[in-house]
């Protein structure tokens, strides 16, 4: 063979070469480059495999859907309870301030419901039993004299049915008892209605009408009363027991306490600035629990040494507590806190702020073993939140 | 003859025992006692005891001390001990036994029975409905005080009630059963409250001295919606963001009668006087001018005993538009 053919040979293949990568260049389809590199197949179904199942159950991440804090409403609200349905659902029952209609949540879905449209105009209270069939809402403008009613739910016709009006200076849902005390002359008179037989029986009587009461589980009591707070007057801690006053050996300025049968927490001024301690009724021993929060924003978790308290931690609170929270002057942003009465120690058990970008100001703080969770109320503006504990 | 009281003196000065008898004989003991602090022990408190043996002559060699019939060993020779008093009307027996050169002793003794008197001051100040606390006195504003006494069985209608106010005496002097009163806050940022309960032989029972707060009331304003209420947070100013918002004046510790008929409530905007709500005169509904609007205004509120200047608030507030 010549050396000139194979010359031309060499030529035709170099541009044969030239040729196939200016085709690739210029008209090869990118989808199914794509598909070809991302699959790994070409034009074939793809078969989904399942992920390795490296990570145990219990550290998955969170469903993104379900955050622990989260907001339950958008709607201000005027009392709730945690209702367990013949069904075994779960589900949250609320009333919306100003209107008194009647709402359930779904938590799992987050399922909005309206139970009832009766209307009560400027509902501002309301407590549900637990298995929801029962509402009571307080309505009132301006005065200390509050309309409380008391009312079945229609559930066919998604309406509240009125069974009993009184005029109250405070009311309370528990158990099976709707408990209210009326103001007198000579001090303050509690009675108490058995919801299923709607009879009305006398509690007790106070010697003043200025109190705040933590209402029994029966008729009979325990209940315990102390005056209303005020940084610069003197409360008493006192206990009811079928009808007869006793006191118990907790009392200061701005005084305000939470009880249950092991103990009693109670915040006082001390030194110029309100301190929380812890009152041991065993031992009666008195602990100071080196932090200042308030008993009525705070949780005493039944037969543990559990206290859940909302608890701002970089402020100082002012001598004038708790009288600048309750006129809205001063509002906390808060954490939950969760404190050892037996240890004293604490951890935060969720910064709000931080996981929910929200300044929370907790009221009507509720733990529910069933949920697992906690509910309560944002003091600024009513709406209804839950920390889901995911245990 | 002079030598033989001179030997009488003597003997008088040597021995003092004769006249120790003396004194027990004469009664002058009783000027020894045990001292109390506080004098009136709570339940469930630390007090202290101390001997106040002072006017008793003699060289006193010793001191022990029987808490309910049982010696404490290392309160030996203590003037002053520390006690702890146990549940309210659980009695408690106090001896102090003073040995007295040596030979002689003398008992002391005192019985305590600790129970509580609580004063509950219940102020006829104005808070707001959704308030949760007490109202505060302020210089003219009634005072309602109720005496509680708990751990004891006494019965308040068998009792002597004794009021002071700045040590004088409420409606007059001591009266039986009177274990409420109301007062008149007088002038001054802080006034004294006594109260003395005495039984009908006119035996002390306890003693109890307050010192209450008189507070200048103060006026807050707070957002009112027609349909929800008012918003408790305080309005430090205002943005209205829709054409109107109604307001409300909230003044704390006015004495109520003022605040249920003041002689003055007047209302202003930029100075001008403005009307407030029919239903409501803490009340005022502001509305934009025009709905293109804007500017800035302050809002004021004064409401004032005319007969009794110093019961009486104002307060301001700024509206952007």
């Amino acid at each position: 063979m010549k050396k000139s053919l194979f010359i031309i040979l060499g030529i035709l293949i170099i541009f044969i070469l030239l040729a196939i990568w200016a085709y690739l260049l210029f008209f090869a389809k990118s989808e199914d480059n794509i598909a070809l590199f991302n699959n790994f197949f070409d034009g074939e179904e793809v078969e989904i495999l399942p992920l390795p199942d490296i990570l145990p159950e219990e550290t998955l991440p969170v469903d993104l859907e379900r955050p622990s804090i989260r907001q339950l409403t958008l709607r201000p609200v005027a009392g709730f309870n945690e209702v367990v349905d013949t069904d075994g659902n779960l589900e949250i029952y609320f009333v919306e301030m100003g209107t008194g209609h009647l709402y359930s949540i779904n938590l799992q879905s987050g399922e909005e419901q309206r139970l009832s449209g009766t209307t009560v105009v400027q509902a501002r209270d309301a407590h549900i039993s637990r298995d929801g069939n029962t509402v009571a809402i307080v309505s009132y403008t301006n005065t200390k004299l509050k309309n409380m009613t008391i009312f079945i739910l229609d559930r066919e016709n998604n309406s509240l049915t009125e069974v009993i009006s009184d005029v109250v200076q405070d009311f309370h849902l528990s158990n099976n008892l709707l408990y209210y005390t009326v103001a007198t002359s000579d001090g303050l008179e509690a009675y108490a209605y058995k919801l299923d037989t709607l009879i009305r029986e006398v509690v007790f009587s106070l010697p003043f009408n200025e109190a705040t009461v933590q209402w029994g589980d029966t008729i009979k009591g325990p209940h315990y009363v102390y005056p209303k707070a005020s940084y610069a007057l003197q409360g008493f801690l006192y206990v009811v027991e079928a009808g007869k006053l006793n006191r118990l050996p907790l009392e200061g300025f701005g005084f305000s306490a939470l009880v249950s049968k092991e103990g009693v927490l109670f915040t006082k001024i001390t030194d110029h600035l309100p301190m929380s301690y812890y009152y041991d009724r065993k031992t009666k021993e008195i602990k100071n629990l080196n932090l200042a929060a308030l008993p009525e924003k705070c949780l005493l978790v039944e037969n543990t040494e559990s206290i859940i308290c909302p608890h701002s931690q970089t402020t100082t609170l002012s001598y004038q507590m708790p009288d600048l929270w309750y006129q809205g002057v001063f509002s906390f942003v808060d954490s939950l806190q969760h404190i050892n009465s037996a240890t004293l120690s604490n951890f935060t058990l969720v910064d709000i702020l931080a996981e929910s970008g929200r300044e929370v100001d907790i009221v009507k703080l509720s733990y529910d073993a069933d949920f697992d969770g906690f509910f309560f109320t944002n003091k600024n503006d009513s709406s209804l939140w839950m920390y889901e504990t995911f245990n | 003859m002079v030598k033989y009281f001179i030997l009488l003196f003597c003997l008088i000065l040597s021995n003092p025992l004769p006249v120790l008898a003396q004194i027990n004989d004469s009664g002058f003991v009783q000027n020894a006692t045990i001292v109390l602090k506080p004098a009136y022990p709570e339940p469930q408190s630390t007090f202290s005891a101390s001997l106040d043996d002072y006017s008793i002559s003699g060289q006193k060699t010793s001191v022990s001390w029987k808490i309910n019939g049982k010696t404490i060993v290392s309160n030996n020779n203590l003037r002053t001990i520390t006690l702890e008093s146990g549940a309210a009307g659980e009695q408690i027996t106090i001896e102090a036994i003073i040995g007295l050169n040596g030979q002689q002793s003398l008992n002391l003794s005192k019985t305590i029975t600790p129970f509580y008197l609580d004063i509950i001051v219940e102020p006829q100040t104005r808070t707001p409905a959704f308030y949760l606390g007490r109202g505060l006195p302020s210089i003219g504003s009634q005072v309602n005080l109720r005496a509680i006494m708990s751990g004891t069985n006494l019965s308040p209608k068998d009792l002597i009630y004794s009021w002071q106010i700045n040590d004088k005496f409420v409606e007059g002097g001591p009266i039986r059963g009177r274990s409420n009163t109301s007062i008149t806050v007088p002038r001054g940022n802080f006034f004294l409250v006594n109260l003395r309960v005495t039984n009908l032989t006119g035996g002390e029972l306890i003693k109890k001295t307050l010192q209450l707060p008189s507070v200048n009331p103060e006026l807050y304003f707070y957002e009112k919606s027609s349909l929800y209420g008012i918003n408790s947070k305080v309005l430090t100013s205002l943005y209205l963001t829709g054409n109107s918002a109604t307001i409300t004046g909230e003044p704390y510790h006015l004495a109520l009668g003022t605040y249920n008929q003041p002689s003055l409530l007047e209302w202003t905007v930029d100075n001008k006087k403005s009307d407030p709500s029919t239903n409501n005169p803490y009340e005022i509904t502001l509305a934009r001018p025009t709905s293109e609007s804007s500017g800035r205004s302050q809002i004021n509120l004064h409401v004032r005993n005319l007969t009794q200047l110093i019961q009486g608030v104002r307060g301001n507030l700024q509206v952007n538009f």
